[in-house]
């Protein structure tokens, strides 16, 4: 039942309408739906798995009870080493040594470590009860490739009543269109392209080449952040507000930005549970112990997509990227000391930056002066660059299709001619990535590119809606694939 | 009623009509919904709408063989059954048994012909035939509009669909042979589909283990069903028996035992001396004369098996 389909169309209107009609009396109700509902789109998948998912999330609440309630530290961390062992474990298991993967495991799997790790530092309370628990972990529109928000964020949403806002129920819609235009006509019609040019790059010109690093770069990210969207659109209809994953990362200066503003959740999670704890570890060791928590950090991150060397090069090179970032760091650091001042450093600092509010909304902050802009604009596409050679690794079937790609790359057909084929579609997918980067562009200090309340005419509003609308219905690929993050 | 809900109701709505009304507009148009990636099979399926079956006691389906080889007026004058094609385009042995369980549920024949090539066996199957025929017989016949939006296809693609789909004239006997009228029109002349020997009839070929169990489970499904399969094994151009001999036997030692286990006929046309290359516009496709005299040979046979049946 993928987002884009029938099917979930239908299961979400009968949910929505059950949501705010029938079960809107008691929040125990609503959350009980929830569940049901979120059991039932995952048993329509495979209702195998879903023993699994329905076992370990009530494996994992009786042992954070527990550790809440004992005063024992040493049991407490026994415990804590009891629910990390069993959901992890299922997770490696299942990723690394079984044939089937079931949907959604990585998420939940963090979503119940970050609850187990909130839960013992006392960092968060634990939930009110089991339902608020189980539905936390299975909530529908997050299951299967997340964001993974962090119980903090969510659980508190789930143990208040919710009211359906007209403001939030028709931004929540808008967040779905445009999720939708993203994913069905931009990613899937750039997958079938550069799945074409990684299928036969052997034969192909260097020129060729880039054009499908392009396309599968464009890919991976209209995917999963028209996924993200829909996810969040949807939540947002149910008045739930879940946390953004994406924030505009191609108008990322460097690559640090970059990470902060591209898989937000994931990223932020490993930050905090794995690459914080491994930098105070290594602390003693300075820059070498920044730039090897940095690494290994990466590496996991790409190990956490998948059991393959592909996966382990992507997140390892991107982890390279940082280092000429931590050793410039350092030596502003130097100047800035030098100079008597005081100030917070970050990696990769300048450019422009967007400021979030305690509403939610972004303020933009900016570098000012023209040679401000200039390097911003030329860290942008360097940036832009260095994210499509790492997709080279990420797409590539293996570590030796990746290398000759690359060597095809570096060719003296860089600058050769080559055709495409569906030249119609090839022409309107360009002109829809155009679109979205000139929306996303425009509207980058906003939550989603479809934030349109500053304009006040209906019509025109009305316009870019059934325009959208007409869009997706006129050019959306001949193959709705599911979401490359789904296999993750 | 929580705040603000009717307004967004009636927005949701306002917003979703245009959209319905769109497609109703193209219905009428004649840009038919697309039910499976087949334009042929979908055209046949429409067809069927308009014109229903009354009685059909020997069916033909299977893939492009079944479509080329077997002339529909020299069947029905001959053996005078109510008799229709069902063959299309591109279809693996998979396909044609999820197409067939849905015909013979329907339609209840007595005989079934299949007339096959090794190139059935050589890839996966297509999910929008499972997909079609996974739907409510009633949805299918009553709301043809349902396939506008289950499994999406775009307006572009409806377009295409309706102005770059090939020729597909029917004869008037078995209605099943659109390409039939293209080769009488310009015998010498290719069809649609032609078959790329180095993909099809190569040592790999007919090497997809799947497509012999979906073989395997039809045969014994129409067993039960009570329904004579008459297994044409159909006749291949002679280069392909010189350069895979070893293959090609397994390939007949493999689909034989199946069919005649379940109460099939099995009847290998695999017969380079009768079936000789100018009779093919392809290694595995007919021209006219060549399904003229596959299908005398056919009939043939098929007398026989009626007269024992009886």
């Amino acid at each position: 039942m993928l987002f884009t389909t029938l099917p979930f169309l239908l299961f979400f209107a009968a949910f929505f309408l059950l949501y705010w009609f029938v079960f809107a009396r008691t929040i125990k109700a609503q959350n009980l739906l929830i569940l049901a509902g979120s059991y039932f789109f995952y048993g329509w998948w495979d209702w195998h798995f879903l023993f699994l998912l329905a076992g370990t999330s009530l494996a994992v609440y009786f042992l954070t009870a527990w550790l809440h309630r004992t005063t024992r530290e040493g049991q407490k961390d026994l415990l804590l080493g009891a629910g990390l062992l069993l959901s992890l474990g299922s997770l490696l298991y299942f990723k690394y040594f079984h044939s089937l993967l079931p949907l959604g495991l990585s998420f939940y799997t963090f979503k119940m470590i970050s609850y187990l790790v909130d839960i013992r530092k006392g960092k968060t309370a634990p939930a009110g009860d089991i339902v608020v628990f189980c539905s936390y972990i299975a909530f529908f529109p997050c299951l299967l490739a997340g964001p993974i928000d962090r119980p903090a964020a969510l659980i508190p949403q789930l143990e208040r009543k919710r009211e359906f806002r007209y403001d939030a129920g028709s931004d929540g819609m808008r967040q779905i269109l445009w999720g939708l235009f993203k994913k069905i006509v931009i990613a899937d019609n750039c997958a079938a392209f550069s799945s074409d040019i990684f299928a036969h790059y052997a034969t192909l010109p260097a020129s060729a080449l880039v054009y499908g690093t392009f396309m599968a770069t464009i890919w991976v990210y209209a995917d999963f952040s028209g996924y993200s969207d829909m996810a969040i659109g949807l939540s947002r209809l149910l008045g739930i507000n879940v946390t953004s994953n994406f924030n505009y990362p191609f108008f990322a200066t460097n690559v640090a930005e970059f990470w902060r503003r591209w898989h937000i959740t994931l990223t932020s999670w490993m930050t905090d549970y794995v690459f914080t704890p491994l930098n105070i570890f290594l602390r003693d060791l300075g820059k070498t112990g920044l730039v090897l928590a940095i690494l290994i950090n990466f590496t996991l991150i790409g190990l956490w997509h998948g059991p393959s060397w592909t996966y382990v090069a992507f997140g390892f090179l991107n982890g390279c990227y940082f280092i000429p970032l931590v050793l410039r760091r350092g030596r502003r650091k130097k100047r800035v000391e030098g100079g008597g001042g005081r100030k917070r450093m970050e990696f990769g600092g300048g450019g422009e930056r967007t400021r979030v509010n305690g509403g939610g909304e972004r303020t933009r902050v900016n570098g000012g002066g023209g040679i401000k802009r200039n390097r911003a604009a030329a860290g942008r596409i360097g940036t832009f660059l260095l994210v499509m050679a790492s997709i080279v690794v990420f797409r590539s079937g293996s570590l030796n299709q990746a290398l000759g790609f690359y060597r095809r790359i570096f060719s003296s057909s860089l600058f050769s001619r080559f055709s495409v084929f569906e030249k119609l579609n090839t022409a309107v997918t360009l002109i829809c990535i155009a679109m979205m980067f000139v929306a996303e562009w425009a509207q980058r200090d906003k939550r989603h590119v479809l934030q349109i309340d500053g304009i006040r005419a209906f019509p025109v509003r009305a316009l870019i809606y059934f325009g959208l609308m007409g869009i997706i219905l006129t050019f959306a690929a001949t193959k709705n694939a599911d979401f490359i993050y789904f296999r993750f | 009623m929580q705040r603000g809900m009717t307004r967004f109701l009636i927005k949701t709505f306002f917003f979703l009509l245009p959209v319905v009304i769109g497609f109703g507009i193209l219905f009428r148009l004649g840009f038919a919904p697309i039910m499976t990636s087949s334009g042929f099979f979908d055209h046949k399926m429409q067809w069927l709408q308009r014109h229903p079956l009354k009685d059909v006691r020997l069916m033909a389906a299977g893939s492009s063989m079944t479509v080329y080889a077997l002339n529909s007026e020299m069947i029905v004058q001959q053996l005078h059954l109510p008799y229709y094609n069902f063959a299309s385009w591109s279809m693996q042995m998979g396909d044609t048994r999820v197409v067939v369980m849905d015909l013979v549920r329907t339609y209840h024949p007595d005989y079934l012909v299949i007339c096959s090539s090794p190139a059935e066996f050589t890839e996966a199957d297509n999910p929008t035939y499972r997909n079609y025929t996974g739907t409510w017989r009633f949805i299918r016949e009553h709301f043809p509009g349902y396939f506008y939006f289950s499994d999406y296809h775009s307006i572009h693609q409806l377009f295409l669909r309706k102005y770059h789909s090939s020729h597909l004239g029917m004869d008037e006997w078995g209605r099943g042979t659109a390409l039939f009228e293209l080769q009488r029109e310009n015998p010498h002349g290719t069809g649609p589909e032609r078959l790329d020997p180095n993909v099809y009839f190569n040592e790999h070929a007919a090497g997809f283990e799947h497509q012999y169990r979906e073989l395997d489970s039809l045969c014994a499904w129409l067993q039960q069903e009570k329904v004579k399969l008459i297994f044409v094994q159909a006749p291949m151009q002679a280069f392909v028996g010189r350069t895979g001999r070893p293959w090609l036997k397994a390939h007949f030692d493999t689909c034989r035992p199946m069919v005649e286990q379940h109460g099939g006929v099995y009847l290998n046309y695999y017969d380079t001396t009768l079936f000789k290359d100018n009779l093919f516009v392809d290694p595995g496709h007919l021209t006219a004369d060549g399904s003229d005299s596959l299908t005398k040979k056919l009939v043939a046979d098929l007398k026989t098996v009626i007269r024992q049946k009886r």
